[in-house]
């Protein structure tokens, strides 16, 4: 009986960092996630909750994207109203206290550039318009120099202190940039990660 | 360095008389002249670039202090309910064309909750909802349904947000997490009018006023179970089975959904409801066609099964697409009827108190179609089944029937945006023993102000 115990503590003990072995992340639109996957190599399993023929103010808090969302130790999304749809859903459905606005495990993009188009008057006469500035940030070629700087210095910072495991493998900061990226994706990650995106303006 | 320069290409430029001297002299002096031409060269280029990357990295700060003051100086891009409350008003009304009356679904103790008695125009009723964060620990919610001479709480609770482990607590009156079209108000339905099932169950939908804990497990599958303690002064329960201490109706829901592919997500799910009403009132007519007052005292207990697929292509429901909901219920009531009525004008009931146990069940299905931006169409097929219904004594003034009460809806609206709807909707109504109606519903359903996002 003793034994039995003992094996099944050891088992549980093994079991325990394995299972936290990769940093869960949702992203909330496909180019967050490349930039996370880049970011965080083989350290974090990346999924993303719309695809790129998905449009992202449209879509619906599926089951399957609380189920997501319940078990991210990070969520990774535009912000911004962008989501507004159905991120909030998430937020408050999904029992999962990290992914709160405010907490470590929300990386709202938005917050680290300022918007343009942020309308004067707000009035719905004008349609469904974003009161806090065009949040189209993940389509839109960065206006400025310092953006993808931002987004990664701010990205390897949510994703860093996450879990032990995790926080102690992932670069300081200084390098985050030149982590080497997963195999087989041979882009030169210091060259600015958000060069290859889309370059349109919606 | 000018001046160097200048001497040496002067000196160059002069001749001299000794021609063989004077050709090793100017190539050693224009090889001088190459030499420190190319340093002057480097040492400018050199400057230039030094001055550059010093431009760049004073144009990058002042980027940068430029857009750390524009986000320390204007509001941070959230929501704009981030401080202030979402307030928003939803105004519904219709036209309605059809038989006048109240028209109780036959075969079943009619729930209290609205009954659409009006016809010709009605404002319905006004709901005004309001919602924000509390703290960083909890979300609050209330929504009033205002119509003449009323407000009505339709919910009023606090959510919590920090729990983890997949687990939110929610307190104060709610609509109960049961079924699928239970959680959704009006404004939200798919039809102008409540499908009979709900109809018959709760009267619109089940409201608790309790707790209710849900806990999202951590798996690929959605799978989420939930329970609920409450007063149950509602129906199925009533005002006398509350007035006491403890819970008098408790509900428990199973829920489990995916996706099939990008373009297919699915839920499905079984609940149950128990409450125990004393001298639960409803009017019945008996076998004299006078109201009779009835009162229930026992136990009801119903099962619900509930099944949604949606389907829009690649997963974008913009352009096209589909949703297919079917719910279905059955329902045991057992106790005691008490039915009361004026004798002395001819009712048949003598205030006799009998056993009253009744086995109904019922359901619906419903398909909406979105064939172009803005337009959809629906049907939906109600049909509840009288099942087994004992009086007792009370028989002999009741009556019980075995009609299946059923009726066939087909409707079609536009949005011209995501804020406002008018739907026209057709209904051949066979509720009602005897007296089918055809009727017709012009709806609109408009939203002002910040309205939170609907659940799937």
């Amino acid at each position: 009986m003793k034994s039995l115990i003992a094996f099944v503590l050891t088992a549980l003990v093994l079991a325990a960092p394995a299972a936290r072995a990769a940093l869960n992340v949702l992203a909330c639109e496909p180019e967050w996630m490349a930039l996370t996957q880049e970011l965080a190599g083989d350290l974090a399993e990346v999924s993303t909750a719309t695809t790129a023929l998905q449009d992202p103010h449209r879509i619906q808090a599926r089951p399957s994207l609380l189920a997501k969302a319940r078990r991210a130790d990070l969520l990774v999304c535009s912000g911004a109203e962008l989501e507004s749809g159905w991120l909030p859903l998430l937020h408050r459905e999904a029992g999962n206290g990290r992914i709160q606005p405010g907490q470590p495990g929300y990386f709202e993009a938005a917050r680290f550039v300022r918007l343009i188009d942020r309308p004067a008057v707000l009035d719905r006469a004008m349609g469904d318009i974003h009161a806090a500035g065009n949040p189209h940030l993940h389509r839109t070629r960065a206006t400025s120099r310092a953006w993808p700087t931002r987004w990664r210095s701010g990205l390897a910072r949510s994703i860093r202190p996450m879990p032990l495991a995790i926080g102690s493998a992932m670069p300081t900061s200084s390098s985050a940039g030149r982590r080497p990226s997963r195999a087989g994706n041979s882009r030169p990650a210091g060259s600015g990660a958000l060069r290859w995106w889309p370059i349109t303006r919606t | 360095m000018k001046k160097t320069i200048l001497a040496v290409a002067i000196a160059a430029a002069l001749p001299w008389s000794a021609a063989a001297r004077a050709v090793t002299d100017i190539d050693a002096l224009r090889a001088e002249f190459n030499q420190k031409f190319k340093a002057l060269q480097g040492d400018y280029e050199a400057r230039l670039k030094a001055l550059e990357s010093r431009v760049q990295t004073a144009e990058i700060k002042a980027d940068n202090a430029q857009q750390d003051a524009a986000a320390n100086a204007s509001p941070p891009p959230v929501s704009a309910g981030a401080f202030n409350p979402e307030i928003s008003l939803i105004l519904q009304g219709a036209y309605l064309d059809r038989a006048g009356g109240e028209r109780p679904i036959t075969g079943f103790l009619p729930a209290g909750g609205h009954a659409h008695t009006e016809r010709g125009f009605t404002l319905d009723h006004t709901e005004l909802v309001m919602s924000a964060n509390i703290d960083p620990y909890s979300r609050g919610l209330v929504n009033l349904a205002v119509a003449d001479d009323e407000v009505e709480v339709e919910e009023a609770w606090f959510q919590t947000l920090r729990l983890g482990h997949g687990l939110t607590v929610k307190g104060g009156r709610f609509l109960s997490g049961i079924g699928y079209q239970n959680e959704k108000h009006p404004h939200a339905w798919d039809f102008a009018d409540n499908n009979l099932m709900y109809s018959a169950l709760f009267g619109e939908h089940l409201v608790q006023d309790g707790l209710q804990v849900r806990w999202l497990a951590p798996t690929e599958l959605f799978l989420e179970l939930g329970a609920e303690v409450a007063k149950g002064q509602f129906f199925p329960g009533s005002d006398g089975g509350a007035d006491k201490n403890g819970a008098d109706a408790w509900a428990a829901f199973a829920h489990v959904g995916g996706d099939v592919g990008a373009s297919h997500a699915w839920r499905a799910g079984v609940s149950y409801v128990r409450a125990s009403p004393r001298e639960r009132e409803a009017f019945l007519d008996d076998l004299n066609d006078f109201e009779a007052l009835s009162l229930f005292s026992g136990t009801s207990k119903a099962w619900l099964a509930d099944f949604v697929w949606k389907w829009s292509p690649d997963g974008n429901p913009r352009q096209r697409n589909f949703i297919f909901t079917a719910e279905y219920f059955d329902r045991d009531e057992d106790g005691d009827l008490l039915c009361e009525d004026a004798t002395a004008d001819g009712g048949a009931c003598s205030g006799l108190t009998d056993r009253y146990a009744s086995d109904q069940s019922g359901g619906y299905a419903q398909a909406v179609y979105q064939f172009m931006p803005r337009w959809r169409i629906g049907t939906r097929y109600d049909r509840l089944s009288a099942g087994s219904v004992d009086f007792g004594a009370n028989e002999a003034f009741l009556g019980s029937t075995d009609y299946d009460p059923s009726r066939w809806s087909l409707m079609t609206d536009y949005s011209p945006s995501e804020y406002s709807r008018f739907r026209l909707q057709f209904a051949r109504d066979k509720s009602v023993q005897g007296d089918p109606d055809n009727q017709v519903i012009l709806q609109y359903i408009m939203s002002i102000g910040p309205h939170g996002a609907h659940k799937f």
